[in-house]
């Protein structure tokens, strides 16, 4: 594993958790280019995580309250994919579990001022995160 | 509100006529019908009503966003526009409608508020387009 003080590169992958909503075993792609839109306290970034600074991808559900991880997918992208497509990885550390970073340029106040540029964005890391669901959401839908 | 939907907008969504043709001349995307897409609000409206309702900081959802999505739904449904592949809740605060238009394109209508919604369709083939509804709507 490396520790989260190396600098990302880009044989890595980042991990992102996705909410219910975004996922559709029968769709295709399975993500919806939602599962990347900022919150609006997003301003320095969307969250992702460094798969390389963890034993196993699932790790990051610590994050979740327990209840709620069961809503939850968890999609890996790699990162020479991410920045292809425009973005950078950056370290951004919590307390929490290590390995968490940020797509910075992918934030709140980038996509309130140009939602068609960015929902193109979005559409192409859900198109690379769907490749690579590795955790699929368990709850039972109501 | 949204019983005026500017034409030029419709003509961005699947729409099927009474035998059946869709119009566009794209395929059928939808996997839900309209009655899908609203118990979709109706789940929202239970679940979605407080801040932090993915455990992860989203704006609440609320009542009256989705009373607009409904009338927004049935006003498209008497246009004959096709149910929507995916109706979603947003993590800050709106609903979506989106459809899959088939060969990667794709259509969005995401309500932003109790009186105003914004469309975005994307694909490969054209420069992408975005429309907002709501007072003083204009096309961008």
């Amino acid at each position: 594993m490396k520790d989260e003080g190396e600098p990302v590169t880009p044989d890595e992958f980042v991990i992102r958790l996705i909410w219910w909503d975004f996922y559709d075993a029968t769709a295709d792609p399975v993500l919806h280019p939602k599962a990347f839109l900022p919150k609006p306290s997003e301003t320095d970034g969307i969250s992702v995580f460094r798969a390389a600074c963890l034993s196993d991808p699932t790790e990051v559900l610590a994050v979740i309250a327990e209840e709620k991880r069961g809503k939850y997918a968890v999609a890996m992208l790699p990162v020479s994919e991410v920045v292809a497509v425009g973005l950078t990885v950056q370290p951004a550390k919590i307390d929490a579990i290590p390995g968490h970073t940020v797509l910075p340029e992918l934030n709140a106040t980038a996509v309130g001022a140009d939602r068609p540029r960015w929902k193109l964005v979005q559409k192409r890391l859900a198109e690379i995160a769907s490749k690579n669901v590795v955790r699929v959401p368990t709850a039972p839908r109501q | 509100m949204w019983d005026s939907i500017d034409p030029a907008i419709l003509a961005q969504l699947p729409r099927q006529s009474a035998n059946g043709a869709v119009a566009n001349g794209l395929p059928p995307p939808g996997r839900t019908d309209w009655a899908g897409a609203i118990r979709a609000l109706e789940r929202f409206r239970r679940e979605y009503a407080e801040d932090d309702w993915d455990g992860q900081g989203a704006v609440a959802v609320s009542g009256e966003l989705i009373d607009s999505a409904a009338a927004l739904a049935a006003a498209l449904e008497r246009q004959g526009v096709t149910a929507p592949t995916w109706t979603l809740p947003g993590p800050d605060g709106s609903v979506s409608y989106s459809w899959d238009l088939g060969a990667g394109a794709t259509a969005e209508i995401e309500v932003t508020g109790p009186t105003s919604a914004e469309v975005v369709v994307l694909a490969s083939d054209r420069p992408a387009g975005h429309w907002v509804l709501g007072p003083g709507a204009t096309a961008r």
